[in-house]
């Protein structure tokens, strides 16, 4: 044990992860993700539910059987609630981005949002 | 025979330390923080043990705070705080006893990822779908606030925690 408070070596650690964190959680947000199209909800790894978000504008509640309520509304999707003590699902909040997650572990429900992978360019010619 | 009772009591101090510790994090108000994040508190004392005590102890009160999780908020959390613990211990542990490369903030950061990796993994076999890793970037940035405070917390309580248990342990940074 050191009897610094911070040594060179943490400092290199904590900036190494802190650039690894920053750019995965930076990334997804500058790149073009292409449009929300589904809200794909699976249970148990099983695929229960698929949610066009793009025809989703009026608000509109799903009950799953696990008694995880979702929310479409303006092309996003939320969990409204579930039965399960932590509510990560809940607090995770509104999802409106290809690739935002919501999951409820315990009851084994994960909200994914897809869309198509539509190309930055038209092609590209070398 | 009598130093080694003298470390199970210390254990038992720990452990109860560690499960006190979660309690009162839980009481805290989670609004500021994002879903999922935790301070991890009471991995002060997983630290303590890891650093003094040895693998075997350290391992001991991770499983101990992990069966705490689970009676307070059932079987999910149990394992997800499981397999957080126990990674993080192991990486404790050789990061105090082997790499002695990093200080105390650099540890607490690198267990702190290390326990959020852990839960993740669970968390992914949990609900059979990968997707949870969207929760990674987020979890990484709050790893490493939280991993720096733990660290400079442990670094400041350490000379205290260790004439505290100066009669518990004859030596101090005595390995198994």
């Amino acid at each position: 044990m050191t009897k610094k408070w911070i040594s060179r070596a943490d400092v290199i650690v904590l900036a190494v992860l802190l650039l690894v964190g920053l750019g995965l959680w930076i990334l997804p947000r500058v790149l073009p993700q292409g449009d929300a199209l589904v809200a794909e909800v699976t249970v148990g790894g099983e695929t229960v539910l698929e949610l066009d978000l793009q025809t989703a504008t009026a608000r509109k509640t799903y009950t799953l059987e696990n008694g995880v309520v979702l929310v479409t509304e303006n092309h996003t999707v939320a969990v409204l609630s579930a039965d399960c003590p932590d509510k990560v699902c809940v607090n995770t909040g509104v999802l409106s981005r290809v690739g935002e997650v919501a999951a409820c572990v315990p009851t084994g429900t994960v909200v994914t949002v897809k869309g198509e992978s539509r190309a930055i360019l038209d092609g590209i010619t070398y | 025979m009598k130093q080694k009772t003298y470390k199970i009591a210390l254990m038992g101090l720990l452990a109860a330390t560690a499960m006190v510790l979660s309690y009162l994090e839980s009481m805290l108000p989670t609004a500021f923080l994002p879903p999922g994040a935790k301070p991890g508190f009471s991995n002060l004392a997983n630290m303590f043990a890891a650093a003094v005590l040895g693998l075997p102890s350290a391992l001991t009160i991770a499983v101990l705070k992990a069966c705490f999780a689970g009676l307070m908020r059932g079987g999910t959390s149990f394992f997800m705080s499981l397999c957080g613990g126990v990674a993080s211990t192991f990486v404790m542990w050789f990061l105090f006893n082997k790499g002695k490369k990093l200080g105390s903030v650099g540890i607490g950061v690198v267990s702190a990822v290390s326990h959020n990796a852990g839960q993740l993994a669970v968390a992914a076999v949990l609900v059979g779908n990968a997707s949870v890793l969207g929760y990674a970037p987020i979890l990484l940035l709050c790893a490493l606030i939280a991993g720096t405070l733990t660290g400079l917390v442990f670094r400041a309580v350490l000379p205290a925690l260790q004439k505290a248990t100066k009669s518990f342990i004859q030596t101090p940074n005595r390995k198994e």
